[in-house]
């Protein structure tokens, strides 16, 4: 055999062996990120984590590329799971949510509430937000940690919407009232609201702002003054909140750790909870992080900075 | 590392061609799966977690194991496949082939077989492996190697995947 044929098989050996190498790292990268991306096994874990992210409602729901919401179903099947466990002696409460349904929110704080019949003491982690309902479930907790910069407070209730009569009017749409009952159709984007009916929404919604501060002032152990004079709807930086008693310590995940550790004299292991998910649903998350990540890297190739952007 | 006559290679470097691939391996395939392995196992080892008070050892657990091995498994019947031999052999000069022909190829399904005891999962490797053992130090090749009908040989003289092809039984 000539030399140039044994020069050249060796260069296709080699490129044969860097494919099959390549194929089989990128396969196991795959695989490996759809366990990633799976409940995780964790033996001899003492403290479970529960995320709850986005807005809240009563019932979650996923969009194709993202879960949009967080279900009080579903965070009170993960408590009760939690309650269950034997092992589990702490919760941790990850929140990053600008709040959302009062009745879930409710619903939430008081399965979290009822973790003290277990003797399992509760944590609340907030991230970037945990405004207003999540601000709500975060004090029914044993301690509150957020960072400097997180967003806690907003203690406040909102109803506000938009009319779309004038709109309509201007396109000549009209809206036929047929109603047996003078406020059953209070609140229709359809019609201008009556200043009785007004009344009525904005006596519900103070109604349900004094059970936020009620709930806020039983759960942090506060005068209802003091919350009330707290409860404007303002937002407060996690610095802020530590200063008036909304929060108990600033920091993150090590510190929401060091309480549970001092409180119960032991070593965490933590082990999320979270809603199991199906092969299917593993194998789509797997294939949007790695998407998303493609697209990023993309597009912070091609877009330039062209407006307002708060960075640190 | 000695030569019998029928040109098998011997027990020691057979071990370092295989120590060198599991290096490989542990590259390619295991270290994505690193992740995985901390997520799981927590600040316990493996053998600590695999006598975890609860007894028994996670289904995600048994699913890692089990996909490793089968990537390894690949590991080796693409290469013998394809090329005659892995990366290991290939440092240490030394090939698989089909007894049936000198130095002709082995067939996917041969390759396959011949490399079965990767699968660290399947139940009954223990035995297969000590069997497999026992025999290479008794006959200087495998046991699985003599099911398959092949050998591992030392690479005594330069031939061409064209050649290596068509010489595939």
């Amino acid at each position: 055999m000539a030399k140039q044929d044994v020069k050249k098989e060796s260069h296709k050996k080699i490129w044969i062996m860097f494919v099959i190498l390549g194929a089989l790292f990128i396969f196991s990268i795959f695989i490996a990120a759809i366990f990633g991306s799976s409940e995780n096994t964790v033996i001899g874990y003492n403290t479970a984590i529960i995320p709850i992210t986005g807005e809240i409602t009563t019932d979650s729901s996923s969009g194709l590329f993202s879960s949009t919401t967080t279900g009080s179903t579903d965070i009170i099947a993960l408590i009760e799971k939690a309650k269950d466990d034997p092992n589990v002696k702490a919760v941790i409460f990850e929140i990053n949510s600008p709040g959302g349904s009062p009745v879930a929110t409710d619903e939430i704080s008081q399965e979290i509430k009822s973790l003290h019949e277990k003797n399992i003491t509760s944590v609340a982690w907030i991230r970037e937000e945990g405004a207003s309902g999540a601000y709500w479930i975060a004090s029914s907790t044993d301690h509150i940690v957020a960072n400097r910069m997180s967003i806690v407070g907003s203690i406040g209730v909102i109803g506000s919407y938009i009319e779309w009569y004038g709109l309509m009017k201007d396109y000549n749409v009209t809206y036929k009232r047929l109603v047996s009952g003078e406020y059953k159709d209070t609140g229709t984007p359809y019609r201008p609201m009556s200043s009785a009916e007004e009344a009525k929404l904005q006596e519900k919604l103070d109604r349900m702002h004094d059970y936020f501060i009620g709930a806020v002032a039983e759960n942090r152990n506060m005068t209802k003054d003091s919350v009330k004079r707290l409860a404007t709807g303002e937002i407060f930086l996690g610095v802020e909140g530590k200063d008036n008693g909304l929060i108990d310590e600033l920091g993150g995940k090590q510190e929401a750790i060091g309480y549970i550790e001092k409180k119960l004299n032991t070593t965490v292991t933590t082990k999320e909870f979270v809603k199991e998910k199906s092969f299917f649903e593993s194998l789509a998350n797997a294939m949007n992080k790695n998407s998303f990540f493609i697209g990023q890297g993309i597009s912070s190739g091609l877009v330039k900075d062209t407006g307002l952007k708060i960075t640190t | 590392m000695g030569v019998d006559a029928s040109g098998n290679v011997g027990f020691w470097k057979r071990v370092f061609s295989f120590i060198i691939d599991i290096m490989i391996i542990n590259l390619t395939i295991i270290y994505p799966f690193r992740g995985s392995f901390t997520k799981y196992f927590g600040k316990l080892t493996i053998a600590e977690s695999m006598t975890a008070a609860d007894g028994a050892i996670s289904s995600n657990i048994y699913a890692i194991i089990f996909i490793i091995s089968l990537l390894a498994l690949l590991y080796f019947t693409f290469f013998e496949y394809y090329l005659g031999q892995s990366p290991g052999q290939m440092l240490l000069r030394i090939k698989v082939v089909s007894i049936n022909i000198g130095h002709s190829g082995i067939t996917f399904w041969r390759a396959m077989i011949r490399n079965l005891y990767i699968l660290l999962f399947f139940p009954f490797y223990p035995t297969v492996m000590i069997i497999d053992i026992v025999y290479l130090a008794f006959y200087k090749e495998r046991l699985l190697e003599k099911i398959t009908g092949t050998r591992t040989v030392h690479e005594f003289e330069n031939i061409t995947l064209k050649e290596y092809k068509l010489n595939k039984v």
